[in-house]
């Protein structure tokens, strides 16, 4: 049994990490409205049952481990959806250097270019590869707290992990050869 | 020391800080040693970094916020109730008690002039037809306004303590609602509705395709069958109106395009709505599919 988050510290506690759940919420559910339902879902859960939260281990894990099982539970229907289309595009390949990679984020006119480019290939990634960039990269978390959070081995982890940062890395060095750096300062100019 | 090959599979564990202090240092002495390690290693800490401070994170929506806040008053309200409960009454003085007591004959007392005696009088078979078909229709105005977007749940949540715990506070009657999941319905929402000068829940429950509306109220005066116990299978095919199932009097009918059952047992008057027959019938499963007070023995081999 946890030692809890005191009820009147929930609400400071939780809602710092409202942007973050609402992230993960609209990966899973990638629709807005059911996104901000299963937050709310999540939030309730996480008010109901705060008391069982371990103190000393990381509360935005137990928050995003809990909005995963929500969504699969509750929602049942979007989350068979979701699964169907999650068949892993990305096929394991040799190692992706990030040499031209970086280069596209040199400059400050091609930082905002580099962003978008970056928007656009975590968006053509696979869900699950997509997550564990989102859950390692962006919040944070640890290889044991993403296993948990999804539900997967750590070996699946580092495999994912490997396979989307070397598809980012890909993808990124070709927009930085192609059309979207070349356009952008064709405006400028 | 690591060979390049174990290095480049360690490359994430140890620029993600997931290795221990004894293999941290041994990939270090490799990289002190392999300049092209060393510069692999540097452009993949450039590049994690580069992602860590590009990438963005959606902002939730600025309602979401007050949403959430709201969502919890209903269960400070209850815990606060059971707190409430779990300390006992207050102590009252002996002038405070003998008022009460006073007021609470005087209220009882009333209560029978006003309300129960006239109840005594038994209704017409018309007037029982009359309230039977305004349930029915309301539930069906009120099911195609959520389906339409025209109205809204007070509360959207599948998690019935949530919702219990929110209509619980407009409602003069106690809601009970099962915990178990036994059907592929689930709950999605509830409101308070007036309903005929009494209050009445409506709960939302779907699955994939379809929406069943529940409409709970207080006792409703219920149309008495003749004849004996029916199957309930025949409530869904039966061309018959009525049926009687364990004293209980149902009532199928078709409003809109939609169906409606209607019974009433000792303490509730009930309303199912759906367009389908056999989402009324899966719906039943919410309550008495389960395990828990509301189970009917042998539930599946009755639908």
């Amino acid at each position: 049994m946890g030692d809890g988050v005191l009820r009147q510290d929930f609400e400071t506690m939780t809602l710092q990490y409202v942007d973050s759940l609402y992230h993960f919420a609209l990966l899973l559910t990638r629709e807005r409205d059911y996104a901000e339902d299963l937050v709310q879902e999540t939030y309730l859960r996480a008010y109901r049952f705060c008391d069982r939260y371990e103190c000393g281990t990381n509360y935005k894990a137990w928050l995003f481990t809990m909005m995963r099982n929500i969504f699969i539970n509750k929602f049942h229907q979007r989350a068979r959806e979701i699964s169907l289309s999650e068949m892993d595009e990305v096929k394991e390949n040799g190692y992706e250097s990030p040499n031209g990679t970086l280069s596209s984020a040199r400059s400050i006119l091609e930082k905002g270019i580099f962003r978008a480019d970056l928007e656009k290939a975590l968006n053509c990634l696979p869900a699950q590869l997509k997550a564990v960039i989102v859950l390692k990269d962006i919040e944070g978390f640890d290889y044991k707290e993403i296993a948990k959070i999804l539900g997967c081995p750590v070996g699946t982890v580092m495999s994912r992990l490997w396979r989307s940062r070397n598809f980012l890395k890909k993808t990124l060095k070709d927009y930085y050869e192609g059309r979207s750096v070349q356009k952008a300062r064709m405006e400028t100019a | 020391m690591y060979d390049c090959q174990t290095l480049m599979k360690l490359l994430y564990p140890y620029l993600d800080g997931e290795l221990d202090i004894k293999e941290s240092l041994r990939v270090q002495e490799h990289l002190q040693e392999c300049p092209y390690c060393a510069e692999v290693f540097r452009q993949e800490k450039g590049f994690l970094q580069e992602l860590k401070t590009s990438a963005l994170i959606p902002s939730a929506p600025a309602h979401l916020q007050d949403r959430l806040r709201r969502s919890t008053k209903p269960l400070v309200l209850l815990q606060q109730k059971e707190a409430d409960v779990l300390k006992g009454p207050r102590p009252r003085s002996s002038t405070t008690l003998l008022v009460a007591t006073m007021a609470m004959f005087i209220m009882i007392m009333a209560g029978l002039i006003l309300y129960v005696l006239p109840k005594q009088a038994k209704m017409s078979s018309q007037e029982l037809d009359k309230t039977l078909v305004e349930i029915d229709r309301a539930a069906v105005e009120l099911h195609e306004g959520i389906l339409s977007g025209r109205d809204h749940f007070d509360i959207m949540s599948s998690d019935p303590a949530v919702i219990v715990g929110w209509v619980q506070q407009g409602l003069d009657f106690p809601l009970v609602l099962p915990q178990e999941e036994v059907s592929s319905m689930h709950l999605v929402g509830g409101k308070v509705v007036p309903f005929q000068e009494k209050k009445a829940a409506l709960l939302g429950y779907e699955d994939k395709n379809y929406r069943v509306s529940l409409l709970v109220t207080t006792p409703m005066p219920a149309q008495v069958f003749e004849g004996k116990e029916t199957p309930i299978q025949n409530l869904f095919f039966d061309k018959r109106k009525g049926i009687q199932y364990k004293n209980i009097s149902f009532n199928l009918s078709k409003y809109k395009g939609y169906y409606a059952l209607t019974w009433t047992d000792s303490q509730y008057s009930y309303v199912l709505v759906s367009d389908r027959k056999a989402r009324i019938a899966e719906a039943c499963r919410i309550c008495h599919g389960g395990n828990d007070r509301h189970k009917v023995d042998g539930f599946d081999s009755l639908l």
